[in-house]
């Protein structure tokens, strides 16, 4: 009976990643419809925009772009990070602070990605510490909702007991802190990452000197389709592999954890 | 005389609300105190003043003690530590080696009856089973002040008992101060020197063991419970026969109890 349950779910499996093929042929065969249909200059052909991407792979463009907006991504996620962790956690214990910080937090949550770019650019002009800014700008609101919630929802009867018991503060954030805390601490890691890859190319875009949302201007710029389409592929492929292969584990993993406790 | 815990005028309250009114209380050491009184009346507040975890409005709190430990009502394990971690924790806060507190630790599992259940989780384990972890982790500390903030109230009759049975029986061995709040004077009648009530008007009264008949008099305590009460404090002679009063018996005459 088990051995039978565990045979129809990998059949399942088996046949949704079968069906996920089936789409992502449709997808191809609907890019080359639409490109014999609009022509190779509107809307160019899939193997046109591979040939492409090899190219500025074999010329090293590709990987250096990439990894600026690694390093952009990076940079900027992690100060995001620090900026709304250490806020949420002030916040969380100090909820006198969090009424102080919660204009901050309205004005990040809510102002367009856009608007905070120009006024980036306004004060930083354009460069490589901008593109960083508003990173660390659209992720930190994120994270802070994330560790306040997480500093509130720890149970205060553990508290007590470790005030009783005389844990060190250093015992406290190990022991009670951060594993009651690691759910939100691994949401805000996620959210940072979903949301700041899309800050970190679109600020490329709108204020970089460099990485694939640059390059993407560049190409637009220069009106070469086919290099356009080439970096789109670029970013979609940069934002599914942070969702595969660091997004989706963790969470997954933070699932468990949870379960086990 | 050997304090270790004074309260002068000590005085309470949440949100405008009083719950401890002008409270004076003196512990000498080795004093086994049953604190009584019903629900609300403010025995947990007086407990968590005593362990520094609430500050009082008004008056003084001196404790002379240096290790404090709790069994409180629930078990307050650490959901992500082992059984053995857990009673380990607090040494470790003491200045205690990791190897040497897991050691004891592992020891007095093996005193609550616990052996062969270290590695185990909370979760893994019943809540009788729970409460026992968090008692060797009191014990553990060898506190020179007990507090037992109603150990039994979320177990089941049978669990009640061994659980009852196991802090006695660690106390013939580990004499120490215990401050026991409970609202069922018959967990512990036996083992108080002396017995504090609590009123719902949030006053303190304490008595000697010898006016015990009074306390359960103050409990509100009728009919076959009474009866109990008595049985158990004249097997330990806290009081004499003649304490009871006839109108209980008659309770008990009028099947009330």
């Amino acid at each position: 009976m088990k051995t039978s349950t565990i045979h129809q779910k990998a059949l399942a499996k088996h046949g949704f990643l079968f069906l996920n093929f089936i789409g992502f042929l449709v997808l191809l065969a609907l890019w080359q419809i639409l490109s014999i249909t609009l022509g190779e200059f509107l809307v160019p052909s899939p193997s046109t925009t591979i040939t492409t991407l090899a190219r500025l792979a074999t010329k090293g463009v590709l990987l250096q772009e990439l990894s600026m907006t690694l390093v952009h991504l990076a940079s900027g996620a992690f100060i995001g990070f620090i900026l709304g962790f250490t806020m949420g956690l002030i916040a969380g214990f100090q909820r006198e602070v969090d009424h102080i910080f919660n204009p901050f937090k309205w004005i990040g949550l809510t102002a367009p990605v856009p608007v905070i770019a120009v006024i980036a650019m306004l004060w930083f002009g354009i460069g490589d510490f901008t593109v960083v800014f508003l990173t660390a700008l659209v992720t930190a609101p994120l994270v802070y909702v994330s560790i306040k919630e997480g500093v509130i929802s720890i149970d205060l009867e553990l508290m007590e007991m470790a005030k009783v018991y005389k844990f060190t503060p250093w015992m406290m954030l190990r022991h009670i802190y951060i594993p009651a805390m690691i759910a939100n601490i691994v949401a805000s890691l996620t959210h940072a990452l979903e949301f700041g890859i899309r800050a970190t190319v679109f600020g490329e875009f709108m204020c970089g000197k460099s990485g694939v949302g640059y390059a993407l201007f560049a190409a637009w710029y220069r009106l070469s389709s086919s290099e356009v389409f080439a970096w789109a592929l670029t970013c979609i492929f940069l934002a599914c592999s942070i969702e595969v292969i660091i997004v989706k584990p963790l969470k997954s993993w933070s699932l468990k954890w949870r379960v086990q406790q | 005389m050997n304090i270790a815990v004074r309260l002068k005028s000590v005085t309470k309250s949440f949100n405008g609300v009083k719950v401890l009114d002008n409270i004076d209380l003196e512990v000498c050491r080795n004093d086994y105190l049953l604190l009584l009184g019903p629900n609300g009346a403010g025995k947990t507040t007086l407990l968590k003043i005593i362990m520094n975890v609430l500050k009082p409005d008004k008056g003084t709190v001196e404790v002379y003690c240096k290790r404090i430990s709790c069994v409180f009502q629930e078990p307050r394990l650490l959901p992500w530590k082992t059984a053995l971690d857990n009673v380990a924790l607090p040494l470790i806060a003491r200045g205690m080696s990791k190897g040497k507190a897991r050691k004891i630790a592992g020891e007095w599992l093996h005193k609550v009856g616990l052996q062969g259940y270290e590695n185990y989780y909370p979760r893994q384990l019943s809540s009788g089973q729970q409460q026992r972890v968090a008692i060797a982790r009191a014990f553990a500390i060898e506190p020179d002040l007990l507090l037992l903030d109603e150990p039994t109230s979320n177990l089941d009759p049978e669990n009640k008992r061994y659980v009852m049975k196991l802090i006695k029986k660690l106390l013939n061995e580990f004499k120490t101060t215990v401050i026991h709040v409970t609202h069922d004077p018959l967990e512990a009648l036996n083992l108080a020197t002396r017995i504090a009530y609590i009123s719902y008007d949030h006053k303190l009264q304490v008595y000697d063991r010898s006016e015990a008949g009074k306390v359960l008099r103050s409990c509100g305590l009728t009919g076959v419970s009474y009866m109990k009460a008595i049985d158990q404090l004249e097997a330990h002679r806290f009081i004499t026969a003649s304490e009871s009063p006839p109108l209980i018996i008659k309770n008990i005459h009028e099947g009330k109890s």
